[in-house]
């Protein structure tokens, strides 16, 4: 009944895309951490984590998240999230995700704001 | 799904295998059904989410993992709330829950998962996690018709 996610990867100037389509749930985890370590593997700046607006994000897409975040942190890495509906941004902000990430309106926005001063 | 007509609220029966997934149609149910009953739409995703939480849970504990079980959500809508409780064949919640933190799990100091009674108490107005029946475990969860300012 589960789907598996698309992650695609891009960038934007110096950042990083990953663009997760889809549902994020605990199947959601080789995809996105695969995708990640990838992209991580040929970029060291920042990213964005742009989320699909009509997806849905569960507990177990969080702890897949809190993952990828932990990783970016040992990295050393700036990470923003754009995409999020107004309930999953009170979700994230629930939880805790905004005190490693920030949430921006766009990825544009995002860009600017995680590339301002390099 | 069910739905059986009483004399002063409607009740919505919904039956789920309890297989991954599937607590998407139950949570999908109950945020028709919260609109129906004139929730806000930010209380309908609050229901939608609550509800695939719970059924989440039942299924990977209360079935203990076994595909075959079932879980039943039950809907009503009472004094201008609705009501969501879901049931499962297992016996409730023995053990403290403790409050997550990101900060601990971002170190490594515990699981990344977790979550999920979380957000059920901070999406619902009132929680019973432990309301035991005579065939297993009921969660009842209750959202008021109207506007939250914090979670």
């Amino acid at each position: 009944m589960q789907h598996p996610n698309e992650v695609r990867l891009s960038e934007l100037g110096a950042v990083a895309v990953l663009e997760i389509l889809g549902d994020v749930t605990a199947a959601s985890e080789n995809a996105i951490l695969n995708a990640y370590s990838e992209a991580t593997s040929r970029h060291t700046g920042p990213f964005i984590l742009r989320f699909d607006s009509n997806g849905y994000v569960n507990s177990g897409g969080i702890a897949v998240l809190i993952q990828l975040l932990a990783q970016a942190r040992r990295n050393r890495q700036t990470i923003g999230i754009t995409g999020l509906s107004d309930h999953f941004r009170k979700i994230f902000h629930m939880v805790g995700i905004t005190k490693f990430a920030t949430i921006y309106g766009t990825s544009e926005e995002a860009v600017a704001a995680l590339t301002a001063g390099t | 799904m069910r739905v059986r007509m009483g004399t002063e609220q409607t009740i919505v029966e919904v039956t789920i295998p309890s297989q991954p997934g599937y607590e998407r149609v139950a949570a999908e149910c109950s945020a028709s059904f919260a609109g129906v009953s004139g929730l806000p739409a930010d209380r309908v995703e609050d229901i939608r989410t609550a509800v695939a939480e719970a059924c989440a849970n039942a299924m990977e504990y209360g079935s203990g993992g076994c595909q075959d079980a079932r879980v039943t959500v039950t809907l009503e809508s009472s004094d201008g709330a609705v009501v969501a409780s879901v049931w499962d064949a297992g016996t409730g919640i023995r053990e403290p829950l403790l409050h997550p933190s990101i900060e601990r799990k971002i170190q490594g100091l515990e699981p990344p998962k977790g979550w999920g009674l979380f957000l059920i108490r901070g999406l619902a107005d009132e929680v019973d996690l432990n309301a035991a029946v005579a065939s297993g475990h009921v969660i009842k969860m209750v959202f008021k018709n109207r506007e939250r300012t914090s979670p």
